[in-house]
C-alpha cells in the first residue's frame, strides 16, 4: 500500500520532479549567495587561511609567542606593495580572533566563517517549506477532488490508508529537510570547510556570551533535528488543512501564509521562539542564540537595550515538546478526518476549533576620446576638480554640486543643469574636445556613475553606472546585511581621476586602477600598489607609476 | 451580467475564499496593530506609545496650538520657544528630572520641539523662497536650451515650471500617519494571496470535470469563455484593492488621527520635489487607484498562466515564481540604467509603488522627449497587457 501511494504522489502527480528542481535551486541559491565573509578577509582569503593552517588548534605559549613575533614583523614592515598590504589586513583580521579566543573565547583557533554561515542567522529555506507543503497536500487532496475518498475509505483499509499517508507524509518531510540541509553542509564542506565540530560553540564570537556549553557539531545537529521537527509540523498542518478545507489551493497558499506571516511579524524578536509554531522551529539557530544588545538614549542617558533576548533552557524544552504535541496532534486529526470514524465527535470538535485558534497564533567626456589624442592627468586626489580646456576652464562649485565652466571673458556657464538637486557628490571632471564628463559618488555605495554633457547641444546622458541596489524586501522578508566597516571606508574613499575612452572608463580607487566597460557593465582591477604620480593616456596604453616610482603601462590591445 | 455572476461565484463568491479574506483582514489589522505598537506615533525619537504621559501631553497641546494655517504669532512662538531651549542645552543644564519642564527633562523638551515641530514649520517656511529657486533656474534653462535646440532639455524644464509653481505650504498637521499610509504595502501581499487562492483552480478543475469542452464548443461559451474569467478577476482584484485601501485608511485614522487632508502632499519632507500638486488625501486616492490597475494586470498574468499550466501544483509554483521574480524587477525603480528602467518598465508590480515614485521627478527620454516615468510606465504596462491577450488569443485560436 506504501508503494501505490508513493507511486500516487511522487510519480503521477509528479513531485519527484518538483523535488529534483527544488534541490537544484536550492544548490544554485547557496552557491550564489556563498558563505559569511568580510570584505578584507575576502580580498586576502590566500593570506587568511595560511594564517589558520599555521596556528590553529589549541592556544598554546609556544602559539603566542609565535603569533605576537609574527604581529612585530609585520608591523616593521615598511614595504608600499599591495601584497604586503593584503597580509597585514588579513592578519590583522586573524589577531582580531585570536585575541577573542584568548581572552574570552573557547581558546581554540579556526576559521569558524563556515560556521557562522550555518549557526548566525535564522534564515527560512523557503524552497524547503514550499516543497513540504506540496507534499503535505498532495497526499490527501486528490481523493477529496475525485470525491475516490468515499471509496477508498472503507471500512476494511481506511485505518491502514490513512496512516500511510501520513507516514509517507512525516517521511518525506524528514527525507526532504535532509536533503536540504545536507545540500548547504555540502557546499560549507567544499568551500570554506566545517573543522573541528568538537571546538566549543563560543569559538564563535557571535556566540561569546552563549549560556549553552555544546559543541559546534552539537549546535549543528541540534539546528539539524529542529528543522526537520520543523518540516515535520508544517507536513502536519498542511494534510491537516487539507482534509478540512479540501481545497488544495486555499491549503497551499494558507500553510505557506503559516510559516511567512510570523517571520514578517516578529523579524528579529525572540517572541518568535517562544511560541509553539513552524517558523522558530524552520528558523532553528534562534533558539541558542545569546542576548544581543544594542544602545539607545533613554531619559536622557545612553542605555544598553536588549533586542534579543536569549531563549532559557525550560522555555525552549516546553516549545519543542508542544511543537511535538501539536505534530501529534494534527496526525491524530488527520486519521479521524480521513479515516472517517463516526465516534470521533471530540475529534471533529477539535479539528473545528483548534485550526481556527491555531490561525488565531498568528499574531515582516560621450564623445570618446581619439586614441591619437593624448591625455595627461594628475594623479593626486582633488586634481580633476577643476581643467582647463582651449581657455575655459571648467570647475566643480562643491557647495552647489554643480559643474561651471568659466571662458576667457569670465563668462560662466553652468554645465550641469539639473533642478532637483543631485543624491549624489560630483568628485571629478574629465573634459575633452566635445564633451564634459562628470563622475558622481555615493558615500552609501563602491559604485561611480559617470554622465556626460555635450558641450554643444548641453545634452546631460549617463554613460556608465554600476548599477543601484535593489530596494526590493519582499514585506519584510528580505533583510539588508549591513556594511562591515571595511566596506564602509572603501565607499567613503573618493576616486582619485577617471579617464572616458572610446569604449572603456578608467579611474584610480585608494591605490588601484580600475577599467570599466561602457557596453556590458564588467568592471576589473587592472593594476594595483598605484602610486598618485601623473597619468597618461595615448593610442589605446594608459601610462601609471607603481608604488615603487617605476613607470609601468597597460595595453589594452594586449587583453 | 448573469454569466459574470456565475463565474464569481465558481470561485470566489464561496464560504472558504470569505473566510480567507476574513482571517487576512483580520490579519492586516493586527499586522497594523503590531506595527504601531512597536514603531508608530512619533517618528525618530520617540514611539508614542512609549512616550510617557508628561511628553505626550507636551506633543498634544502644541499641536492643538500649532495645527493649522501658520501666522507670524505661531511662528514667532516656536522660533521664541527654539531659541530659548537651544541656548539652555548649549550651556550647562541638567539632566536630571525637573517637574517644571513639559517632558520632565530639558533636552527632552528641546528634542521634542525642534524634530516635530521646528524643524517642520522651518521646512515649510522656508520652502517657497527655495522653490522660486528652483524655478528661477528652469526659467533660465529654458531659454539657454532653447538657443541649444535641446527639445528634450526644454520639455523638461517647462514641465518643471507648470508643476513647481505657485508651491506655498503653509499649513501644518502632523504628518507621521500620511507617512505611514502612504508607504504601507503589506496589504498588497494578502491581495496578491487571495488571487492566487482564486485564479489557481479556474481552468484546471473546469478540464478536470470535463466542462471546459462543453463551454468551448457551446455557441455562446466560445466567444466568453476566457474573456469572462478576465473580466471576474479583474473585478475581484479592483475589489480588493478598495476593500483592503478603505481598511488601512480606517485603521491608521484611528491610530493617528488622519488630520490636515487638505495638506498639500509637497507639505510631507519626503516628497519635497514630487511633481504632483494635489493634497494627501487626492494622493491616496491616486495611490489607490495606480494599485487598482497594477493589481489588474497582475490578475490577467496570474489567470494566462492558470490558462497555460494546467497542473495546479506546477502553475501554484510558476505564480509564486512570476511574483517573486517581478517583484524583485520592481525593485529597481531607483535605478539608472537602461537595463534597470526596462526591469522596472516591465514589472506590473511597479504601478504598487507610486509612493516611491512620486518622491522625486523621474524622467524617461522617448524618441527624444520628456515623458515622467509613471505615465510612461502606464503606456508600457497597457501595451504589453495587449500583446499577451492577443498573444493568449491567437494561441488559443490555434488550439481550437
Amino acid at each position: 500500500m506504501i508503494r501505490s501511494e508513493l507511486y500516487k504522489v511522487f510519480i503521477k502527480q509528479h513531485l519527484i520532479l518538483f523535488l529534483f528542481v527544488f534541490l537544484f535551486l536550492n544548490a544554485a541559491y547557496h552557491i550564489v549567495t556563498g558563505y559569511d565573509t568580510t570584505t578584507v578577509i575576502r580580498n586576502s582569503e590566500s593570506y587568511y587561511t595560511s594564517f589558520f593552517d599555521k596556528y590553529e588548534g589549541k592556544i598554546t605559549t609556544e602559539k603566542t609567542t609565535q603569533i605576537k613575533e609574527e604581529y612585530k614583523k609585520l608591523e616593521k614592515d615598511t614595504v608600499n606593495m599591495l601584497s604586503n598590504k593584503l597580509e597585514k589586513q588579513a592578519f590583522e583580521s586573524f589577531y582580531h580572533v585570536y585575541l577573542y579566543e584568548s581572552d574570552s573565547g573557547s581558546g581554540y583557533l579556526t576559521d569558524t566563517r563556515g560556521w557562522e554561515s550555518i549557526l548566525c542567522h535564522d534564515n527560512i529555506n523557503y524552497l524547503l517549506a514550499v516543497f513540504v507543503v506540496l507534499l503535505g497536500v498532495m497526499l490527501f487532496s486528490v481523493e477529496y477532488e475525485n470525491e475516490m475518498n468515499i471509496m477508498i475509505v472503507s471500512t476494511c483499509g481506511r485505518n491502514r490508508l490513512t496512516g500511510c499517508k501520513i507516514f509517507i507524509g512525516i517521511a518525506g518531510a524528514i527525507i526532504s529537510a535532509s536533503l536540504f540541509q545536507i545540500v548547504h553542509i555540502m557546499y560549507l564542506v567544499s568551500t570554506i570547510g566545517l573543522h573541528h565540530a568538537d571546538y566549543p560553540l563560543n569559538t564563535i564570537e557571535f556566540y561569546e556570551n552563549s549560556r549553552y556549553g555544546i559543541s559546534l557539531g552539537t549546535a549543528l545537529l541540534f539546528k539539524f533535528i529542529v528543522t526537520i521537527l520543523g518540516c515535520m509540523l508544517l507536513v502536519s498542518f498542511a494534510m491537516l488543512m487539507t482534509v478540512l478545507l479540501k481545497r488544495r489551493e486555499i491549503c497551499m497558499v494558507l500553510a505557506v501564509l503559516l510559516v511567512i506571516l510570523p517571520r514578517m511579524i516578529f523579524s528579529n524578536s525572540s517572541i518568535l521562539y517562544r511560541i509553539p509554531w513552524i517558523t522558530p522551529l524552520l528558523s532553528a539557530n534562534g533558539f541558542f542564540w545569546p542576548d544581543r544588545y544594542t544602545h539607545q538614549i533613554i531619559d536622557n542617558q545612553l542605555k544598553k537595550v536588549i533586542v534579543f533576548q536569549a531563549i532559557e533552557t525550560k522555555t525552549m524544552l516546553i516549545v519543542l515538546s508542544m511543537d511535538i504535541f501539536l505534530i501529534v496532534l494534527s496526525s491524530y486529526i488527520v486519521f479521524g478526518k480521513f479515516s472517517n470514524h463516526r465516534k470521533s465527535k471530540y475529534i471533529k470538535m477539535t479539528s473545528k476549533i483548534l485550526p481556527c485558534l491555531l490561525i488565531c497564533f498568528c499574531l515582516t567626456g560621450c564623445g570618446e576620446i581619439s586614441e591619437d589624442k593624448e591625455v595627461i592627468i594628475d594623479g593626486t586626489l582633488n586634481a580633476q576638480i577643476n581643467m582647463t580646456i582651449g581657455g575655459n576652464m571648467y570647475y566643480i562649485d562643491q557647495n552647489e554640486n554643480l559643474v561651471y565652466c568659466e571662458d576667457a571673458k569670465n563668462n560662466i556657464i553652468a554645465i550641469t543643469r539639473n533642478i532637483i538637486p543631485l543624491q549624489q557628490r560630483i568628485t571629478n571632471i574629465f573634459v575633452d574636445a566635445h564633451y564634459c564628463y562628470y563622475l558622481l559618488e555615493d558615500d552609501n555605495s563602491s559604485n561611480i556613475i559617470v554622465r556626460s554633457v555635450d558641450l554643444e547641444s548641453f545634452e546631460d546622458k549617463l554613460v556608465y553606472s554600476a548599477g543601484s541596489d535593489n530596494t526590493e524586501d519582499f514585506y519584510g522578508l528580505r533583510k539588508d546585511e549591513s556594511n562591515d566597516a571595511d566596506e564602509i571606508l572603501k565607499n567613503i574613499a573618493t576616486v582619485n581621476w577617471f579617464i572616458v575612452t572610446d569604449k572603456v572608463i578608467y579611474y584610480q580607487k585608494n591605490s588601484a586602477i580600475y577599467k570599466c566597460s561602457k557596453i556590458s557593465g564588467k568592471q576589473e582591477i587592472i593594476a594595483e600598489a598605484v602610486s598618485d604620480d601623473e597619468v597618461q593616456y595615448l593610442k589605446g596604453v594608459l601610462h601609471y607609476t607603481d608604488a615603487h616610482g617605476k613607470k609601468t603601462s597597460y595595453n589594452e590591445s594586449a587583453k | 451580467m448573469k454569466i459574470l455572476y456565475f463565474e464569481l461565484r465558481k470561485e470566489f463568491i464561496r464560504k472558504s475564499f470569505f473566510f480567507m479574506m476574513i482571517i487576512l483582514v483580520i490579519i492586516n489589522f493586527f499586522w497594523l496593530e503590531w506595527d504601531y505598537h512597536t514603531n508608530g506615533g512619533f517618528t525618530e525619537d520617540y514611539v508614542k506609545v512609549n512616550a510617557s504621559e508628561k511628553e505626550n501631553k507636551y506633543y498634544e497641546e502644541l499641536h492643538q496650538y500649532l495645527d493649522g494655517k501658520l501666522n507670524a504669532e505661531k511662528v514667532s512662538y516656536v522660533s521664541e520657544e527654539y531659541q530659548r531651549y537651544h541656548n539652555l542645552v548649549s550651556g550647562d543644564y541638567s539632566t536630571e528630572y525637573d517637574s517644571s519642564m513639559h517632558t520632565g527633562y530639558a533636552f527632552g523638551d528641546y528634542s521634542l520641539l525642534t524634530v516635530h515641530f521646528y524643524n517642520p514649520i522651518k521646512y515649510l517656511i522656508t520652502y517657497k523662497e527655495l522653490n522660486d529657486g528652483l524655478l528661477e533656474k528652469a526659467e533660465e534653462n529654458i531659454r539657454f536650451f532653447s538657443d541649444k535646440n535641446n527639445k528634450y532639455e526644454v520639455e523638461k524644464n517647462s514641465f518643471i515650471l507648470e508643476h513647481y509653481k505657485n508651491r506655498n505650504p503653509l499649513y501644518f498637521y502632523e504628518t507621521g500617519g500620511w507617512k505611514h499610509l502612504l508607504s504601507y504595502d503589506k496589504s498588497d501581499l494578502f491581495i496578491l494571496v487571495l488571487l492566487i487562492v482564486g485564479i489557481i483552480p479556474t481552468f484546471s478543475k473546469e478540464k478536470k470535470n470535463a466542462m471546459e469542452i462543453i463551454q468551448i464548443t457551446s455557441a455562446y461559451g466560445r466567444k466568453l469563455y476566457i474573456p469572462i474569467k478576465l473580466i471576474a478577476h479583474i473585478f475581484v482584484a479592483v475589489w480588493l484593492e478598495l476593500l483592503f485601501g478603505i481598511i488601512n485608511y480606517v485603521v491608521i485614522h484611528m491610530q493617528y488621527g488622519l488630520s490636515g487632508t487638505k495638506m498639500m502632499l509637497y507639505s510631507i519632507n519626503e516628497y519635497r520635489y514630487t511633481p504632483l500638486n494635489i493634497s494627501v488625501i487626492e494622493f491616496y486616492l491616486l495611490e489607490v487607484l495606480s494599485k487598482c490597475i497594477g493589481f489588474a494586470i497582475i490578475a490577467v498574468i496570474l489567470t494566462m498562466i492558470a490558462r497555460l499550466i494546467k497542473n495546479t501544483y506546477a502553475a501554484f509554483i510558476a505564480m509564486i515564481g512570476y511574483t517573486s521574480v517581478f517583484l524583485y524587477f520592481s525593485g529597481f525603480n531607483s535605478g539608472i540604467t537602461f537595463v534597470e528602467n526596462v526591469l522596472t518598465l516591465i514589472s506590473p508590480f511597479s504601478l504598487l509603488k507610486l509612493g516611491e515614485l512620486a518622491t522625486s521627478l523621474k524622467e524617461i527620454k522617448f524618441c527624444g522627449h520628456f515623458m515622467t516615468f509613471h505615465s510612461f510606465l502606464y503606456g508600457v504596462q497597457a501595451t504589453l497587457i495587449v500583446i499577451l491577450l492577443c498573444t493568449m488569443l491567437v494561441i488559443e485560436k490555434r488550439g481550437k
